[in-house]
């Protein structure tokens, strides 16, 4: 979706509005890169290993 | 000049959009922050500063900007390709601060307690480029109680 706007406007006008939202992620080695070092680094800070994409810690 | 038009979002904080003919669009609110590189990222529950500027879109996440030349996408999605990096090359890349997203509401929408369905939208594979502005998505819809 090139941005909300256009979307957001039409469920205006069909009387159905609604909120969009978009978001970033992190993409390639930096969002999804896995391997057995990775796991235990990561497992004192929360653990995860493989999708530091959408993947979040609350 | 678009209007400026600020929402409170309790302890979240202020967070000011602009608003374009009956809605209002919130750029770059930051969500979550990362910690280090191949960490997974933490939810924001509150902005640092207690505020944010929404008139400007946040940094993308870091991407070659070569896959816009690679075969296989060209041929499959190419003018999208060409169109996508046009607009998306201009923009600040960011590995720490790439973790924002938009919001587009209605305008009356604010400040009101009524919930709207919510569409949020997830740039999709390859997971290689991406941004903001990307048109390929994953689509899904929920109902969330609205606090702007």
């Amino acid at each position: 979706m090139y941005n909300g706007v256009k979307t957001v406007q039409h469920s205006i006008e069909w009387g159905e509005p609604v909120i969009t939202v978009s978001l970033n992620y992190r993409l390639n080695y930096f969002g999804f890169l896995a391997s057995k070092e990775l796991i235990k680094d990561n497992a004192a800070h929360g653990g995860g290993v493989g999708n530091y994409g959408t993947n979040l810690i609350n | 000049m678009a209007k400026n038009i600020t929402a409170d979002v309790g302890k979240f904080g202020k967070v000011t959009g602009f608003e374009v003919s009956d809605v209002v669009e919130f750029r770059g609110i930051p969500f979550a922050t990362i910690p280090a590189r191949f960490r997974r990222g933490e939810r924001i529950t509150a902005l640092s500063d207690g505020s944010h500027d929404a008139t400007k879109y946040g940094p993308i996440p870091p991407q070659n900007p070569e896959d816009k030349g690679r075969t296989h996408e060209m041929w499959l999605f190419g003018e999208y390709v060409k169109t996508f990096w046009a607009v998306e090359s201009q923009r600040t890349m960011s590995e720490k601060d790439c973790l924002n997203l938009n919001i587009v509401t209605p305008k009356d929408a604010i400040g009101s307690n009524k919930k709207l369905p919510v569409l949020v939208w997830i740039y999709g594979i390859p997971t290689c480029y991406g941004g903001l502005m990307s048109r390929r998505r994953i689509c899904f819809r929920e109902q969330f109680q609205i606090y702007v």
